[in-house]
Parts: C-alpha cells; structure tokens; sequence
C-alpha cells in the first residue's frame, strides 16, 4: 500500500530571467513501512523532492497523491491540515522551538492536533522514553546536545502517528556516535510503527541504514532504488 | 490558547534587553501620560471648582429665551421658581439649589464708572458653600433680612477707596429697562485674589433685589451647585426633561472663557497621548518586525507541524500585544505611584503665581494631581489595543509566508 506517489513531477524555480529545473518529470512510490533513502550530489533535487513529498510547496506540474488523494489540488490550510495529521518532518538543523522544553517540543503536534491532555501525556512520555530522553523532558533546546536535540525531533515528528517522515539530512551536523545513534533510532521506530521514512543525504552512514536508495541526478531519477538489507 | 499564550510570553523574553528596551519607551511615556493627565484633571478641578462657586453653581436654570440673550442679563422672571428648587433638590447629585436675581447695575464715584453685575442671593442658602462667605475680610456676609446692605470686592473698594460701613449709590437695571439708584451700607467686603472679579460683582439679598428691580417675590436664576465637577453634561439632559419650558444650561455654556481653557487642557493632553502611543507603537513594530525577520525559519518549521497562517498569526499579536500588557500595568502603577507621591509631597505650590492673573487666584496655593482609576486604566488599554494593531503587520507579514521559503531563510 504506498504512502506516497509522486508522478511526473516537475519543479521549477525562477529567479530573474534564469529558470532552474530542480526536479524533471520525477516519478516515485514509497509504500508503507518503508525506510528509503535519497542520493544525489548537491542540487541533483532531493530537498525538492521531500518538500513536495511534505506538501511544503506546490509542484509546476505532475501529481502528488497522499491516501488516494492529488494534494497538489489543496490550499495551503488543507496542505496544512494534511501535514499535521499525516505526515512528520525531521530536519538537518534539527528545528526545535527554542522556547519550548523538549517535552513541549513534542507536544506541540499534539496540541495542533487537538489531542486530549492525558492522551497527550501518556504520548509525550512514551516518545521522550522511546528516543532516551525522558530524563531530559524539561530541559531546553540550547540545554541539549545536537544528538539529543536530534533525538526530540525524532519524537517530535512521530508525535502525530503520521503515515510518513521525512528527513533532510538528519545526520549532518551531528557526529559520527549520535549519527547512529539517531538512525538507528528511526530504524527502530520504522520497525515499531510501520511509518514511511524518507531521508535526503549525503551521508554513507544514512545510506548504509536504508533498505531502498533512490538516486537522483539534475533533477531526475536515475536509479529507482532497490530494497537493501539495511543495518 | 493557553499554550499559545506560553510561547508568546516565552518569544517576548528571547530577546529580553530589545524588549526591555521597547517596554521602557512604553513604560516612560505612560508614567508621562498619567501623571501629566492627572495634573491637569487637579489643575482643572481645582479653577472650576471654585470657578463654580464663584459664578454661580455648576447648573443654572433660566425662563425661556434668557440663554440668546445672556451676556445682556435679561430679568426674565423664572415661574414657580420653589417648585423648580424643590425638583432639583430631589437629585443625589445636587448639593444646592437657590434662587438669584442677577441684572446688569454700575457705582459711580470719583467721576469714574465701574460697570458690574448685581447679584441678589439667599445669603442663609448659600453661605455654607460660599466662595465669597469664605473670604470676607471685613464686616460681615449678608443675611436674609438685610436691606440697604451690600457686599462688594477688595479690588472695588481700593478704588473707590471705601471700607466696611461705608455708603455708596449703587444703580441697576429694572424689569422694565429703566435703572433704579440706591444708596447702601457696605455690609463686608470679600477678597479672593482676583481684583478683575471683585471689581465685577456685588451682592445684595434676594428681597432686597426683589424689591429694587421690580421682582418682588421673583427670580430670575435658579443655581444648582453639584457634588463635584463634571457631572454636568449627564444631568442636564435629565433635567431638562424633567423642566420643560425651562433652559439648564451648564455654568461652562455661560462662561465659554472656562470652556476654552478646559478645550486647551484637553487637547494637549491627547496631542501628548498621541505622542506617547506613537513611540509606542513604532517600538513594538520595530520589535515585531525584527523578530519576524530572525524567525523566518523557525516559522517554516511550525508550517511544516501543521501550524496554519493564522495561527502562526496569532503568535506574533499575542507577543505584542503582551509587551503593551505588561508596558500598560507597569507604566499604570508607576504613574498611580508618581501621582501619589506628588500629592502627599503637597502638590504643586502655586502660590508665588496667584497675581498672575485670575486663574491661578482661583486655584489658591497649590493643587494636586485627580487620581481616576477609570482613566488611567483607559489609557493603559488604549497602550495595549495599539500594541495589538502595531503587531499586526509584522504577524500578517510572518502568517503570509510559504514554509518552503521560510525553512531555507538563514
């Protein structure tokens, strides 16, 4: 059952008089349970591709199909309805509010969502627990390493149960020990939740993780990944 | 709600010294428009007060068509004048309510003529809130059954250089336009500081008037003295319907000098609030501008969870709005205080200013600052809709952005 399709997508960015093609007629299915990974040297179109896959930004043309439905059609507060039901984000420079505690931090989808407090709490807890950090609920940001910070982010973007998370570059500003650390982190939760993930990286240690590698070079795929042994 | 509110408050304190920075602009100008508004409520209550008192109460009630021809002083008898009184006096409001004749009359002496308002006055009504009972400085205040006996002013008795028990001819205006002349004893002689008005008024008893002016057992003003100053406007609406085929007007709509200075008051009070609210208001915008610019991305992110435009809106109006919030109590309470301390360190001493002219007479020594709740949590209100509405471009400016776009901002 896929948890994204994306078919014959292209993105076109305008600046002044230059137009750059980020992705060309790019066709792609993740399924559900998935732990794929995307390759490619810088602007080959990855980022592109995961926000357009996050419905973070509206493609020239093509489909994107989310639970049967083309998302592109939707307005920006459908789009956003549909992210923070269904679909989590973890990112490079791990994006948490500063003002808020870890614990709030992953709450916060929650609270978007409306979920009850106590359902609320038992959730929080179980994902600080889950990613080691329930000891460091109510610490801020700028009181966490880049690791732990990475970890709250992690939990952050399963907060929500969502059908699919996407990361770009999870793993570049952390070092090697929490870089697998995170990893193998979401590799356990993919195993636990069944939730779709798509990374974008550059990393070998990122790659070595995932069970499909999806390459993409100027904007196009080159190789529609197959399915790895994984770590 | 309250989770937004958390991190609004939380934002507010990421940049504590641009906040501090902004809240103290807020928070001087405030303590300036407080304290300032509330020297001049004191500075106003004090010459009105005795302004009221010294011209006739804060209301006074006429016959039909006196109100066109007020400057003149027509003797337009007031009919069933008690019953008028006794209407009046039935309000909470009302302090007191007495009757007057008051016409146009003139002393000559000396070959000079001091042209001056006569009044005819229930001495035994008015005296427990006489200005002039207060500041009589030689003879005696009138009393009811007084006949030939007069009070005049120090400035009118310097110059026609006469003291308690002395007689002078005193002429005035008749219900039918002719004058009528009349010797009389000086009973006492009032000084209040103003040598323009004590020139201007003398004083006789009401019988006396009645039975000099062809008015016998008449009137021509009903004065109304109310509990405080300002109460006016609402009570004549509710009096006038109360006395058809009457005129109430304020002691203001017959001294428009009055009204000019209290118009001036006012005006630089909002030009100064305006002032005050525009600092105000560029401090926050600023802020907020700044903040939205620093947290593009961060904004990015709370699209990415899901968060909508209009929320993320929310966000923003609700930090501003919050530095107005804590900006209004703060300069509230320091400008109560500032007020407070001034009065209890005995106001402002006016007393080497009382011959500078009439207004200041009025005032006396020293006036203090009018502490009005209600005003000065108008004013803080007012700081926060406007800090409200200053966020609003910033908040609409952050709510507008595309998360793709915000999360590649640096």
């Amino acid at each position: 059952m896929p948890a994204i399709e994306l078919e014959n997508v292209v993105k076109i960015y305008k600046i002044g008089e230059v137009e750059t093609r980020a992705l060309d007629g790019v066709s792609l299915r993740v399924d559900q349970g998935e732990f794929t990974t995307l390759v490619g040297p810088s602007g080959s179109g990855k980022t592109t591709m995961l926000q357009l896959m996050g419905c973070l930004d509206r493609p020239n043309s093509g489909t994107v199909i989310i639970n049967d439905q083309d998302v592109t059609r939707l307005s920006k507060n459908q789009r956003a309805d549909l992210r923070r039901e269904r679909i989590g984000f973890i990112f490079q420079f791990f994006a948490l509010v500063p003002v808020l505690t870890a614990y709030e931090n992953v709450e916060l989808p929650l609270l978007l969502n409306g979920v009850k407090p106590g359902a609320r709490k038992q959730r929080v807890l179980g994902l600080l627990d889950s990613v080691g950090l329930a000891p460091r609920a109510k610490h801020r940001p700028d009181q966490l390493s880049g690791g732990e910070q990475q970890r709250v982010a992690i939990a952050r973007a399963l907060a929500p149960q969502p059908l699919l998370v996407l990361a770009d570059e999870p793993t570049a500003n952390l070092d090697t020990e929490n870089g697998a650390q995170a990893m193998e982190i979401m590799q356990r939760l993919n195993q636990e939740t069944g939730t779709a993930f798509v990374f974008a990286t550059h990393d070998p240690r990122v790659v070595s993780y995932a069970r499909r590698v999806v390459k993409l070079q100027d904007g196009r795929i080159i190789d529609n990944g197959v399915q790895t042994s994984g770590a | 709600m309250f989770k937004m509110i958390k991190i609004a408050w939380r934002n507010m304190w990421r940049n504590w010294r641009r906040t501090a920075i902004a809240l103290i602009a807020i928070v001087l100008g405030l303590i300036l428009l407080v304290f300032m508004d509330g020297l001049y409520g004191g500075y106003d209550e004090a010459i009105f007060a005795n302004a009221v008192r010294l011209y006739g109460g804060n209301l006074q009630i006429h016959a039909p068509g006196y109100r066109a021809r007020a400057n003149r002083l027509p003797l337009l008898p007031v009919q069933e004048a008690d019953q008028v009184v006794g209407t009046v006096m039935e309000r909470p409001e009302v302090l007191l309510a007495s009757k007057r004749i008051k016409t146009a009359g003139m002393i000559k002496a000396g070959g000079e003529i001091y042209p001056l308002t006569i009044t005819g006055i229930q001495p035994s009504v008015e005296a427990p809130i006489s200005l002039i009972a207060e500041n009589i400085i030689a003879g005696r205040f009138l009393q009811d059954g007084d006949e030939d006996m007069m009070l005049i002013g120090q400035g009118l008795a310097d110059e026609l250089g006469v003291s308690a028990g002395d007689r002078v001819t005193l002429a005035g205006k008749r219900k039918n336009d002719t004058i009528r002349q009349r010797t009389m004893t000086i009973a006492g002689i009032y000084n209040l500081g103003l040598k323009d008005a004590e020139k201007a008024m003398v004083f006789i008893s009401l019988a006396e008037a009645g039975s000099l002016f062809n008015l016998r057992n008449q009137t021509t003003e009903v004065t109304v003295s109310l509990q405080e100053v300002g109460m006016e406007d609402t009570l004549i609406g509710e009096l006038q319907s109360d006395l058809a085929g009457y005129e109430v007007d304020s002691w203001l709509t017959l001294n428009p000098e009055f009204s000019q200075i209290i118009d001036l008051g006012q005006t630089f009070s909002a030009v100064l609030g305006l002032f005050v609210v525009m600092i105000a208001c560029i401090g926050i915008l600023n802020l907020m501008m700044m903040a939205v610019f620093e947290r593009t991305r961060e904004m990015g992110v709370l699209a990415a969870l899901g968060m909508k435009g209009r929320q993320v809106m929310g966000i923003f109006l609700l930090e501003g709005t919050m530095i107005g919030v804590v900006g209004a109590a703060l300069g509230c309470t320091l400008g109560w205080l500032a007020m407070l301390a001034f009065n209890l360190a005995g106001g402002y001493d006016i007393s080497s200013f009382t011959d500078a002219g009439e207004i200041y007479a009025l005032i006396g020594d020293a006036f203090y600052a009018t502490i009005d709740p209600v005003s000065i949590i108008q004013q803080g209100l007012i700081i926060v809709m406007m800090a409200g509405l200053a966020s609003l471009i910033p908040a609409w400016q952050a709510s507008r952005k595309e998360p793709a776009d915000a999360l590649h901002h640096i």
